[in-house]
């Protein structure tokens, strides 16, 4: 029987809250709107990991997602702004991997799935923290990003580019 | 659900899609308002999915499996083990296990990692006598995240689980020309390599060495071999009405269900007594497995009556005869294993008794699963039950115009069966 704390996911559940309640006081809503909102979103993902269905449980981070999205989008521009929202989007990441559903350890084993989009939310804010600001900079990141989305189509096209052959050696042949 | 393109390739999950649509969507409104701070909320987003799809292994990965099936009686306890092969964690294995729907679950079925080996443990209860088909578990290799799965290599076989009343196991050496008013099998004695010893004769060249009584041979001064009588009790068939009736398919499924695992059992029965025993399969057509024994011929049996499914174009019962005769010898003693509900299955008695077997019926019967589905009085309640038993009453004394009837409503036990196969007399058996 999975335990009410393992359902829960504390690092992502803690994580989340914590990014989402301060984009949400940061919005351009009114802060206790703007926190509610974010609150709500982390609330309804925690209650949909308790659901009983496997595909609730599945889509459980959605709400979460929908409520960093509208706190995202009314936020003001500023590099605290741009970095709490990169850091919503890894511990969404985070809640996903602790996982109730399956075995304890997911964060440990998912550290690559972690790593990587931090790696890239922590180059992304370092340059728009330290490069010279304005449109110029906008447009390549935003190019940037329609080129990572064409890949990723590709890569959904094509899982194949995954694969490996398997390594046949001259005795299993035999 | 997964998009997949197919066994060896990688698989997106909905959850990868929740991910690159979110992404995709907040970077369009990034565009669109001017505003790169929710660029940075769909960065992670969109990469994540690719992440995790360079952790997966490059193909799919093999493990070991092994299970088993326990617990006797309606018990039944499954555990097995699967064990990944270097480069994949047990963690990352995805069991799943389908129950059979003739079996119920006495808790969850568990598929627990521990120290590299994902442990199966299910506890089930068959409630009526059954031969239930295991399926292998689905097993799939998902990252941590839940944005990829891999097919997993290597599982694979069925278990099949057989639950019959345990009466049948002092059924015993039966001699079947005593189970039916009509001429039947007799007892047989054949002469062979095999059984107790029968006497001596003169040796032909074909005789194995070990045939020769090489004591004997020097006493008499010729060679002479041993002869062995193989005492048979006969032989017999085992028929399994699978056409559906005007029951509907929900209690024809059960008790077709009930009446494979009596087969099975009666047929274990007396393959362990050596007789030789054919099965008949009665759908459309008449699916055969011929008279043999052995144990090998027990799983041959059991893997025919595992995919025994109820035919929803009942055969004429002539037809059913006329096979009979085609794949088994007349005069041999048959089984019947029929619910008689309907015209058709009563029909089948007659004809094969024309085609010159003698019948017994072993008739899994219908009345407890016929329940009112409309509420009724104490009273009209009791008078519809009293109707219902009235009927099963008729169509049993109808198929007792041809061949003893065994009605068998206690699905527990089997005990009526054996007997009334152990104790012939010229009555009913209720």
């Amino acid at each position: 029987m999975t335990s009410i704390g393992r359902r829960l996911g504390p690092a992502g559940l803690v994580g989340s809250a914590a990014v989402a309640v301060l984009l949400g006081y940061e919005s351009s809503l009114s802060p206790p709107v703007g926190v509610a909102i974010a609150a709500a979103g982390v609330v309804a993902t925690a209650a949909m990991r308790f659901g009983r269905s496997p595909g609730v449980r599945e889509l459980a981070i959605g709400p979460m997602l929908v409520a960093l999205a509208v706190v995202t989008i009314t936020a003001p521009l500023s590099a605290l702004s741009e970095l709490w929202a990169g850091l919503g989007g890894v511990v969404a990441i985070v809640w996903l991997v602790d996982d109730p559903d399956r075995a304890p350890g997911g964060i440990t084993r998912g550290a690559t799935t972690i790593a990587i989009p931090a790696l890239a939310v922590g180059i992304a804010w370092s340059s728009a923290l330290l490069l010279p600001g304005g449109t110029l900079t906008f447009g390549i990141t935003a190019a940037l990003l329609v080129l990572v989305l064409a890949g990723v189509a590709v890569l959904l096209g094509r899982p194949d580019l995954f694969d490996r052959d398997e390594v046949t050696s001259y005795g299993d042949r035999e | 659900m997964t998009l997949r393109g197919g066994r060896g390739e990688l698989a997106w999950t909905p959850r990868t899609f929740l991910f690159l649509g979110a992404g995709a969507g907040l970077l369009v409104l990034a565009v669109a308002l001017r505003d790169p701070v929710p660029l940075f909320l769909g960065l992670p987003l969109l990469v994540a999915p690719a992440a995790a799809a360079l952790s997966a292994p490059r193909a799919d990965p093999r493990v070991g499996f092994a299970w088993r099936e326990e617990g006797d009686g309606g018990d039944v306890r499954v555990t097995g083990a699967i064990t990944p092969g270097s480069g994949t964690l047990a963690e990352d294995l995805v069991v799943g296990i389908r129950r059979p729907p003739s079996l119920q679950a006495n808790s969850p079925e568990l598929a627990q990692p521990t120290s590299g080996v994902v442990r199966l443990g299910c506890e089930w209860v068959a409630t009526e006598p059954t031969i239930a088909v295991v399926p292998p578990p689905s097993v799939v290799w998902r990252d941590p995240a839940g944005f990829v799965e891999r097919n997993v290599r290597g599982v694979d076989g069925e278990l099949v689980i057989v639950r019959y009343p345990p009466e049948l196991t002092r059924l015993g050496a039966l001699h079947f020309d005593r189970t039916t008013v009509l001429p039947g099998e007799t007892r047989s004695r054949r002469l062979g390599a095999n059984g107790e010893f029968f006497g001596l004769r003169l040796a032909v060249p074909s005789d194995p060495p070990r045939r020769i009584n090489w004591k004997a041979s020097a006493r008499a001064g010729r060679l002479l071999a041993n002869d062995y009588a193989l005492e048979r009790t006969g032989d017999a068939v085992l028929l399994l009405d699978a056409r559906a009736t005007e029951l509907g398919p929900e209690i024809d499924e059960r008790l077709l269900s009930i009446a494979r695992a009596a087969t099975q059992g009666i047929a274990e029965a007396l393959l362990r007594s050596k007789a030789r025993v054919g099965v008949g399969i009665f759908g459309e057509f008449l699916q055969p497995v011929p008279l043999a024994m052995g144990s090998t011929h027990r799983l041959r049996i059991r893997s025919a009556l595992a995919a025994a499914r109820l035919s929803t174009q009942p055969g004429p019962p002539e037809r059913c005869a006329i096979a009979m005769r085609r794949y088994f010898p007349p005069g041999v003693t048959v089984i019947l294993v029929s619910s008689l509900a309907g015209d058709a299955s009563g029909s089948l008695v007659p004809y094969l008794r024309y085609r010159g077997f003698p019948l017994l019926v072993l008739s899994p019967s219908p009345v407890p699963f016929l329940r009112t589905t409309v509420p009724l009085e104490p009273a009209d309640d009791a008078l519809a039950n009293r109707l219902i038993a009235l009927d099963r009453r008729a169509q049993l004394a109808r198929a007792w115009n041809d061949a003893p009837v065994v009605d068998w409503s206690e699905f527990g036990s089997l005990g009526a069966f054996v007997e009334f196969v152990r104790r012939p007399a010229h009555r009913r058996v209720a």
